[in-house]
């Protein structure tokens, strides 16, 4: 009974949820969504490769290429901060679903923060069985 | 703290009952059991309370043969930190049934020991 | 009386969020015995927070969801403690700003998990509503909503603007008049009351018996709060340790209850206390020697105990998570109890089998 006021309430206010997938949602300035290079400041120092904790980060030095295994990264920001060039940025919105497991591959010859979307097998980084 | 660690005594394996008894009755609360296993093979256990201000704690050292003494009728709440060794270890400990996080045959034993040698190779996946 | 019967308890039940498993022995409908099994979910986390000291804060992160901020902070303090550095007094309030949050984000959660156990699904949305301000509150501040990745060893990598610190008072001034109404509801209903009282009690001998740390062993009447040791910033603060003496589910409710009107006190007594400075200090060379390292998570005392041989993977690190002895103590607290207040009990320890199992 001591909710009967609330639910009143509640009745008649509006929805407190957002219709996420037609409307964007309402991520935060500082939301750590995914990590995007911009290869022309890429000294491929390997800094970022090294620090990763969870080794989602491949550096090339010979293709120029850095490669990020998407469902591996964890968003914690590490890359960033080793950056001496600071190659790497954070953004805000999030990686975008996908039916397997991708990479994304940048490299130079792309315009910055672009990258290319490679698909890795279903199974990766689990038993075949 | 002592960094040989204490001596490999058959005796601190029984004494751990009377000591268990003295810091309860002393008003502490057993906090944990770490066992951790040495570079020689042999196995640390330390038996850690919260007595305060402070953690105190006791340490002998055992072979992994060796069987245990369980306090789990001193300190009740004992039973699943001794579990928790059993399965995670291989040790023994009198009257603790195995099988609180592994189920017997079809999960590693003992995985948290050391491999013996030729796992050197790679097979240690994950 | 009749004949028993045994039923099993989850692994799957609409009550748990995760898998656990008590195998009930009834007679009619009076639970007589339990077994608990459980590792349904073991991972074996102590072996992968030992591979490699620099990145294990990540991964003692992920050990649980809702409690990822006081894990980090277990296993950075215990690597301070073995390189003997203090961080500096910015660094630990913002720790402890930080910890109050998630504690009210875990609080929240577990009493709105109550009020669903009992069946009272308008409470439990409101509960999560009022958590949802927590929630988008820490995403401002720490750049997500679950694992913030703040703690470093040394102190906290990302500092708290002062727009940030102004966020933090208006969200609490906010919230604070939808928690004291969240209070009133859970203190004064009739219904959640009579599913609660008297139901599931853990007396204050078995308490101590069992090792129950946390909420659990405070409604039992065990005054023990490890925040009164005065890690990270809580010697600065003043607060003593909310206690009741019934020990039953109604009791657990309404510690947790309390620990969030108190969570925000001690936010709010940390905001004017932080002044300009550093958040963190470099460390050099790896650790060697040995540490424990405790802090008090919603579930109540977490102890790492960490052994490092200065190298970069760790000797031992062994985890002792309050929810592994707040679950064993179902077996004192079922034997008795109506099969339909199996839920409630169960939940009101607020069963983590993500910390239990590792």
């Amino acid at each position: 009974m001591s909710m009967l006021t609330s639910s009143i309430k509640n009745l008649f206010s509006r929805p407190f949820t957002t219709r996420y997938p037609k409307v964007p949602a309402d991520l935060p300035p500082g939301n750590r969504g995914r990590v995007l290079y911009d290869m022309s400041r890429c000294i491929f120092c390997r800094k970022c490769e090294r620090s990763c904790p969870t080794v989602a980060i491949i550096t090339d030095r010979d293709a120029k290429t850095q490669t990020v295994i998407r469902h591996r990264c964890i968003g914690c920001n590490t890359c960033v901060e080793v950056c001496p060039t600071e190659t790497i940025t954070m953004v805000q919105e999030y990686s975008r679903p996908d039916t397997a497991p991708t990479v994304n591959v940048f490299s130079l010859d792309l315009p910055r923060h672009e990258y290319r979307i490679e698909h890795l097998p279903r199974h990766d980084g689990r038993k075949k069985d | 703290m002592n960094e040989a660690g204490p001596k490999i005594e058959r005796n601190a394996c029984l004494e751990v009952r009377k000591r268990t008894k003295e810091m309860v009755e002393a008003g502490a609360r057993m906090i944990a059991i770490v066992a951790l296993e040495r570079e020689d093979g042999s196995i640390e256990l330390i038996y850690s309370f919260d007595r305060q201000p402070g953690i105190v704690d006791f340490r002998f050292q055992i072979l992994p043969e060796w069987e245990v003494d369980s306090v789990a009728d001193i300190f009740t709440g004992a039973l699943t930190l001794e579990r928790e060794v059993v399965d995670l270890f291989g040790l023994k400990y009198k009257g603790i049934p195995p099988g609180l996080f592994l189920e017997a045959g079809k999960s590693p034993v003992a995985p948290l020991r050391r491999r013996p040698a030729p796992a050197k190779g790679g097979d240690e996946d994950g | 009386m009749g004949r028993a019967t045994t039923i099993p308890f989850g692994p799957q039940h609409a009550a748990f969020l995760e898998p656990l498993n008590v195998t009930l022995t009834l007679e009619e409908e009076k639970v007589v015995g339990a077994v608990l099994n459980q590792g349904y979910n073991h991972r074996g986390m102590e072996h992968a927070l030992s591979l490699d000291y620099r990145k294990s804060q990540y991964i003692s992160e992920r050990v649980c969801g809702i409690c990822s901020f006081h894990h980090s902070t277990a296993y950075c303090q215990g690597l301070e403690s073995i390189y003997g550095i203090d961080v500096p007094e910015r660094g630990r309030l913002i720790r402890t700003i930080m910890m109050e949050c998630q504690r009210l984000t875990s609080h929240l959660l577990a009493l709105g998990h109550i009020a669903e156990s009992v069946g009272y699904e308008n409470l439990f949305m409101q509960c999560f509503r009022e958590r949802e301000l927590v929630m988008t509150l820490v995403n401002r501040i720490s750049g997500n909503r679950v694992h913030y990745s703040m703690n470093v060893a040394g102190g906290v990598k990302r500092d708290i603007s002062p727009e940030g610190l102004k966020d933090i008072q208006a969200t609490m001034s906010r919230l604070r008049p939808r928690l004291r109404e969240l209070h009133r509801v859970f203190s004064r209903d009739r219904t959640l009351s009579k599913r609660t009282k008297g139901i599931g009690v853990l007396s204050n001998q078995a308490a101590r018996e069992w090792g129950n740390v946390g909420p659990v062993s405070r409604a039992s009447g065990i005054p023990r709060d490890i925040r009164q040791d005065g890690f990270a910033a809580y010697s600065m603060v003043k607060f003593s340790p909310i206690v009741r003496e019934e020990g039953d589910c109604y009791a657990r409710m309404m510690v947790r209850m309390d620990e969030c009107l108190q969570s925000m006190d001690i936010i709010e007594q940390c905001l004017p206390l932080i002044k300009d400075g550093p958040v963190a200090i470099q460390m050099k060379g790896h650790p060697k020697g040995e540490a424990y390292s405790r802090v008090e998570a919603p579930r109540g005392e977490l102890v790492y105990f960490i052994r490092a041989n200065g190298k970069t993977a760790l000797e031992r690190i062994k985890l002792r998570t309050p929810a592994l002895m707040n679950v064993a103590s179902l077996l004192a607290m079922l034997p008795g109890c109506q099969l339909a207040d199996v839920p409630t009990i169960t939940v009101s320890v607020d069963p983590c089998i993500c910390c239990t199992d590792r």
